[in-house]
């Protein structure tokens, strides 16, 4: 393979030329950093529905109406991935004739995005009052709802598709996933990211799980009792060096390198050591090719659950132990499969800014994890960061993000 | 891309043998009837004690099936693939993904209520509670993807299997398709082609038993046209190809080309 103008390590580093983001802090990533520097978010019951839980489980939702329109023709995940997909397009700079001379693929992480997502539909088959016309419509909105499908329709794209089902990694790996596409070429552009709404069925089954607080979320914090579930998408528009020489367009990131292992350890429970974690880091690490101490930032995944931050801990510890880490699950909750590509957008822009939030809900270091996140914004030193995430089924995803700043 | 098929295994309404697979898809394929019939997963008990798969539901177990007849297809044994850890992927392909489980959870909570769902039925309805089992059942410690793209499912698939491959990060890759009959889906009229997994051990080149190269590369989207069963198509293309046959298989964008060695 030849090597592109952005290769600086052990794989040529992937442009990006276009970041577009929807989550509770609000549309965009300008109005989502505005919101983060200045505002102290809170999770709140969910509004949209209900459930029987004896105390409200308090959620991140979007507080944006465009996502769901009266026809009901797409389910709502598909319709963050149309807005965050869209901003990310329009951030391009780039015009409709220009796309369409381009292969353009669309790689997108999603839990619910895939999934037959009716309960109300499910409940009249029990009771035996659904029509078969309604089951069949039912499918029909689920597979037009595929988020992959739906962006390539919407803007009319004809390159690969790929909706990414690795649970709450898939958002970090559809990233490392598309940049793997441009450089095997099946695309000069992809669109990359990840979406996911809040509904019954995720809150009740993490509930299940009592993995859920009934409190704001404190990642890394010894008092940590849970994760709360938040909504959104994010997409980042990934360009070749031939595109985005042909374009004109110069990037606003890089993603340097990319890491993907499993624990094989236990269905829903990282490796209390974090190997697979670790080697998700060192793949990462090595495609990059960089000084690790050149790190600005760890945006670590800390969804504040008992065993997931006590294993990024060790993980972080063990391999990255000067870098300062945060996690944005305070921000944002838990958006699932969309939690890495926000994650990313987001870290893009305190690369950008040279200045990144505390870790929101961390108040009290515990000795079990052995690290503490920052309080308080920190001034950035350097150009290149890590993205991480770990999923059910032992997945583990790591990105490096650089920006040329 | 491109990348070598060095070992098979398939299970569903037509048995579990490559065989019955090259029977069950003759002159025209099967009945609907057929396709209505349970797969039989009693001969899992060949790899899996019966103990082990107590908390293992049926999407998981013919993904667990189809993987442990594949590998030994190529003449690998658990644990030499147990010893490749961190140097195998895992690539599974599903249009629907645990169905199953996923009724049941919501059963759960329609029955008991809110706060009594079953974790259980919860955490195996991800849809890579498949790989999650076949990666813990093998030790398989490499990158872990599965892919949800309706009827492109198993070529979208494959190019995340074939660009770890070529992009070095893995060595070799379990790759498989899996998907079960679910009564709601029925309902909706949505399995015309039944359930089953099939499941490929795949090499970067070409190993004493392989059955064919696979080549892949991108296709506008509107030329691609797939089924559910992706997994069966591409095992009968490989058993095609060992008599010489090169076939075509399409979807989410991509093309497939198999090739007799």
């Amino acid at each position: 393979m030849s090597r592109a103008a952005g290769a600086i390590g052990g794989v040529d580093q992937i442009g990006v030329i276009g970041v577009g983001c929807v989550s509770a802090l609000g549309r965009g990533l300008e109005e989502s950093l505005g919101a983060l520097f200045s505002a102290t978010p809170e999770p709140r019951p969910p509004t949209r529905f209900s459930t029987g839980h004896a105390a409200p489980l308090p959620v991140f939702e979007a507080e944006v109406d465009y996502v769901e329109p009266p026809s009901g023709e797409l389910m709502r995940t598909a319709h963050l991935a149309l807005d965050a997909a869209g901003q990310a397009l329009e951030d391009t700079g780039v015009d409709d004739a220009s796309l369409g001379s381009l292969r353009v693929a669309t790689v997108v992480g999603t839990t619910v995005g895939a999934t037959l997502n009716n309960e109300e539909f499910y409940r009249r088959y029990l009771r035996g009052t659904a029509a078969e016309e309604e089951g069949r419509a039912a499918l029909a909105r689920m597979a037009r709802s595929n988020p992959a499908e739906a962006i390539a329709q919407r803007f009319g794209f004809s390159g690969p598709l790929q909706t990414v089902s690795n649970a709450c990694s898939s958002g970090t790996d559809a990233i490392g996933l598309g940049a793997s596409w441009i450089r095997a070429g099946l695309a000069d552009l992809v669109l990359a990211g990840g979406a996911d709404e809040l509904c019954r069925y995720t809150l009740c089954g993490f509930s299940s799980l009592m993995v859920t607080s009934a409190e704001p979320c404190k990642p890394f914090d010894r008092t940590r009792s849970g994760l709360n579930l938040g909504e959104g998408a994010a997409f980042l528009v990934l360009a070749s060096e031939r595109a985005i020489e042909r374009l004109g367009v110069a990037p606003r990131a890089r993603v340097c390198g990319f890491g993907a292992s499993c624990d094989a350890h236990h269905l829903t429970a990282p490796h209390p050591e974090g190997t697979g974690l670790k080697s998700a880091i060192k793949m990462a690490l090595d495609e990059w090719g960089g000084n690790p101490g050149d790190l600005a930032l760890v945006n670590a995944h800390g969804t504040a659950t008992r065993d997931n931050d006590q294993v990024e801990g060790r993980a972080l510890t063990s391999i990255l132990p000067e870098v300062p880490f945060h996690s944005t699950k305070g921000y944002t909750g838990h958006t699932l499969g969309a939690a890495g590509a926000l994650e990313a957008a987001l870290t893009i822009g305190f690369l950008e800014r040279g200045r990144a939030p505390g870790s929101m809900g961390f108040g009290e270091p515990d000795p079990e994890i052995g690290i503490a996140p920052f309080v308080g914004e920190l001034e950035l030193k350097g150009r290149y960061a890590l993205s991480q995430s770990l999923a059910f089924g032992g997945s583990n995803a790591a990105v490096v993000l650089g920006v040329e700043r | 891309m491109r990348g070598y098929l060095s070992g098979l295994g398939a299970v569903g309404w037509f048995g579990d043998s490559l065989q019955a697979l090259e029977k069950g898809l003759a002159k025209g394929g099967p009945t609907s009837d057929a396709l209505l019939e349970p797969s039989d997963l009693s001969g899992l008990a060949r790899f899996v004690e019966r103990r082990a798969l107590r908390r293992v539901d049926h999407y998981c177990r013919l993904a667990l099936y189809s993987a442990h007849l594949a590998l030994e297809d190529a003449g690998l044994s658990p644990e030499e693939i147990s010893e490749m850890g961190e140097r195998t992927a895992l690539v599974i392909a599903t249009g629907q993904g645990a169905t199953g489980s996923t009724f049941r959870f919501l059963d759960s909570i329609i029955e008991d209520g809110d706060s009594s769902g079953s974790p259980t039925h919860f955490s195996n309805s991800v849809h890579n509670a498949a790989a999650a089992h076949v990666s813990m059942r093998l030790g398989i410690k490499g990158p872990n993807l599965t892919v949800s793209q309706g009827g492109g499912s198993l070529a979208s698939a494959l190019a995340g299997a074939l660009g770890y491959l070529s992009g070095g990060q893995a060595e070799a890759v379990l790759f498989g398709w899996v998907d079960e009959r679910c009564a709601v889906y029925d309902f909706g009229g949505a399995h015309t082609a039944g359930e089953g997994a099939a499941f490929f051990w795949l090499t970067p080149e070409p190993v004493s038993g392989s059955y064919c190269k696979l080549t892949l590369e991108a296709e506008p989207v509107e030329e691609a046209a797939s089924s559910l069963a992706g997994g069966l198509e591409l095992a009968l293309s490989a058993l095609d190809a060992r008599g010489g046959e090169r076939s075509t298989l399409r979807g989410a964008g991509l093309r497939v080309e198999v090739e007799p060695l």
